[in-house]
């Protein structure tokens, strides 16, 4: 995309892709953007939303977008109005320096280097010390929490305690990829908004804006089919061979076991720097098993619907326990490539 | 942009911004300075987004524009060129490095646009007035030590300003506390700001404030919004945000009614809290004062290491009483104090006390008690 990089690298960033507060347009959405630009001009603005809906979808582009919509000063519209990328407003929120916004992410780690995995508490303690200062010009502050799912319970209570006595004019946006996971007492202080995973449409042209959109009709086929709906998982799949490995998944999740075929698989998604692909492989492993499982169910097979759903709760917990303990992902992919053989297997009789 | 500029100006300017900026920034335009030349001077801002500081200096424009380097990096530079060398800065053509040359030292540092640089200082300012230097500086150093740095209390992390009418006159006032001591310093309010709301000034730009008051006998003029100051004291200026929150109503822990009058020398007093609290290591020790007729003892008693007492004459007529104050607090309104003699009003031994310099009217300082 651009070739100039303003906003800070995060620990979800993927490489060569621009991050959601450096995006200046927002694709899709429509409705969300709709009942939020008629909130505000009715001035019934709430003052914390949780925007839901899967990753990768433009959760955050739609929190910077709402952002930008609300400091420029613009007249509530239809849809939020783009900004030229030139503009001050735009470059000041991408790259942070904006003193009307506040966003959250896991800091960075000064021992390891890298980022932290959670969203800390002080991080949230931030918060406080934003709040108790005036937003300079009298526009909204901003403070967009980017995922609440980061945060551990303190940092969500302490979170909490700033949305008890939100100041006036300050907008909490959280970003929740799973919002039945936060606290009870956070969701209820702020207006849940579902937004939807991308239509095709939607999904092709955000792949062509940030150029990842493939040539061959074939593979941009297959693509839109198995992202989901989700632009992160697109690029994801395209860039680290995520279709080839989801693929092979498949075939052997279903197949006769190939011992060769599982073993080049599990190699390739254990390399030291094949976390990504690891990620990959293990998304789509349970995913086959929750198809499964939802299959089962529907189709009234509630005996199998329950295994199918104990074996994606074992895979879980097997993916947990092997990133936790550091255990060896050659031998996790490989028994799990066999856990999903066996679970996977129709059934040969009724019991 | 091509400016060349005497080094010890461009060196004046650096040494107040540079202190705005955070020493670990992550955001990387925070880490820099805006240049911007034109006319006949160079303009320098800095900002950590709830204060900018913003200093014109007269330089040789060759050709205007601007551009941001890295605060601390050019501050260095220039502390460490000769005295008396000319500076020229100058941008490349690509506006990707500007370059400082003075003599045969050259440095490259590396830029981010100007367009990127966040502005603070824009919007009106419905309240105008002008102060003396030495008038604001008083306002702010008699009651600065007051500011409280509890963060949960963040109402209280700045000097709240405001006008009140006393005697027919309006006055201006700054209040400071944290709830153990209460600072209150006032004058006769200047012409504009009549009907300024009451505003809190942060602690950050309350000590820059303090380092910018230095020279005498400038005029301050200071401008008020409901959401920012902002302060142009000679070629400085200075724009905060402001605190966001109610400061809580003083008045009512100022006590009116407190009778038992007491009266020292400042300086012998100050000296002998200073000498009995010595046997005390810890913060927050108290020191207690029994006050009879003609005389002040003071005691610590430290249980781990022994205890101290000092005598100081007095004038004090009323019945004997007994009260303790933490030292440290006794030590800093007498700093303040200036005068020769400090008069103490209390009440009794668990009410807030009240400590004035008996020449000065305006200023006064609410302690409260400890219990020994």
């Amino acid at each position: 995309m651009s070739e100039e990089r303003l906003a800070p690298q995060q620990h979800d960033s993927l490489e060569g892709i621009a991050e959601p507060s450096e995006t200046p347009e927002l694709v899709g959405h429509l409705e969300a953007q709709y009942m939020l630009l008629a909130a505000q001009k009715a001035g019934r603005l709430p003052h914390a939303i949780v925007l839901a809906g899967p990753q990768g979808i433009g959760k955050a582009t739609f929190a910077f977008a709402f952002a930008r919509h609300l400091l420029s000063g613009a007249e509530p519209g239809a849809n939020f109005e783009p900004v030229a990328i030139d503009s001050p407003i735009y470059r000041q929120i991408a790259s942070g320096a904006h003193p009307s916004v506040l966003h959250l992410t896991r800091p960075a780690n000064d021992k390891t280097k890298g980022f932290k995995t959670v969203l800390s508490v002080d991080e949230i303690r931030r918060i406080g010390r934003f709040l108790s200062f005036t937003s300079g010009n009298g526009s909204y502050r901003v403070v967009i929490i980017d995922p609440a799912d980061d945060m551990r319970a303190a940092a969500a209570n302490a979170l909490l305690k700033n949305l008890e006595e939100p100041p006036s004019r300050t907008i909490f946006i959280l970003i929740a990829h799973s919002p039945g996971a936060l606290l009870p007492t956070i969701r209820s202080r702020c207006q849940v908004i579902r937004l939807a995973p991308l239509n095709d449409k939607d999904l092709a042209e955000v792949l062509v804006r940030a150029g990842q959109w493939p040539d061959d009709e074939r593979v941009s086929d297959a693509l839109l089919a198995r992202s989901e709906g989700s632009a992160r998982n697109a690029i994801i799949l395209q860039q680290y061979g995520g279709v080839e490995i989801a693929t092979a998944l498949d075939a052997l999740a279903t197949g006769s076991a190939d011992i060769a075929a599982s073993q080049r698989l599990a190699e390739a998604v254990s390399g030291r720097d094949s976390a990504i692909q690891l990620d990959v492989f293990n998304g789509r492993a349970l995913e086959l098993l929750a198809n499964a499982a939802a299959d089962a169910a529907q189709s009234g097979d509630t005996n199998r619907a329950k295994k199918l759903s104990d074996a994606w709760h074992m895979a879980r917990i097997a993916i947990t326990e092997t990133a936790t303990y550091n255990l060896d992902q050659k031998q996790h992919a490989l028994t799990m490539i066999s856990r999903l053989n066996t679970a996977l297997k129709p059934q040969s009789g009724r019991m | 942009m091509r400016v060349i500029i005497e080094r010890s100006n461009l060196l004046k300017s650096l040494n107040h911004i540079h202190r705005v900026v955070e020493r670990r920034n992550t955001i990387p335009i925070l880490s820099n300075a805006l240049l911007t030349a034109e006319g006949a001077t160079l303009e320098m801002k800095a900002t950590d987004l709830d204060l900018e500081m913003n200093e014109a200096t007269p330089a040789r424009v060759e050709q205007a524009g601007s551009t941001t380097v890295p605060a601390h990096l050019l501050y260095d530079i220039v502390r460490k060129l000769p005295d008396g060398a000319e500076v020229m800065l100058k941008v490349d053509d690509g506006g990707a490095a500007m370059s400082v040359i003075s003599g045969r030292t050259s440095f490259r540092l590396q830029c981010l646009p100007a367009s990127d640089f966040p502005a603070l200082s824009s919007g009106s300012y419905p309240h105008i007035f002008r102060l003396e230097s030495t008038a604001l500086k008083g306002l702010i150093d008699k009651t600065q030590f007051a500011i409280s740095t509890e963060e949960t209390r963040y109402y209280l992390n700045g000097i709240y300003f405001h006008t009140h009418e006393s005697g027919g006159k309006l006055k201006l006032r700054a209040v400071a506390t944290d709830g153990h001591r209460l600072a209150r310093a006032e004058m006769d309010a200047p012409a504009g700001s009549e009907g300024m709301a009451g505003i809190i000034i942060p602690r950050k730009t309350v000590s820059e404030m303090q380092k910018l008051l230095d020279d005498p006998d400038i005029a301050v003029t200071t401008e008020v919004s409901e959401s920012k100051i902002r302060f142009t004291i000679g070629p400085v200026i200075l724009t905060s945000k402001l605190i966001d929150g109610t400061f809580p109503d003083y008045q009512r822990v100022i006590p009116a009614n407190n009778d038992k009058k007491l009266i020292l020398d400042r300086q012998s007093f100050a000296s002998a809290v200073d000498r009995v609290s010595t046997i005390s290591s810890e913060r927050g020790r108290a020191v207690k004062l029994s006050i009879a007729d003609g005389q002040v003892t003071l005691a610590v008693n430290n249980p781990d290491s022994g205890s101290a007492t000092e005598e100081v004459a007095a004038d004090y007529s009323s019945d004997p009483i007994e009260i303790g104050f933490n030292a440290k607090y006794l030590l800093d309104v007498a700093a303040q104090l200036g005068g020769t003699e400090a008069r103490f009003l209390l009440a009794d031994a668990g009410s807030p006390t009240l400590i004035q310099d008996a020449a000065d009217e305006h200023t006064l300082y609410v302690l409260m008690p400890m219990r020994v």
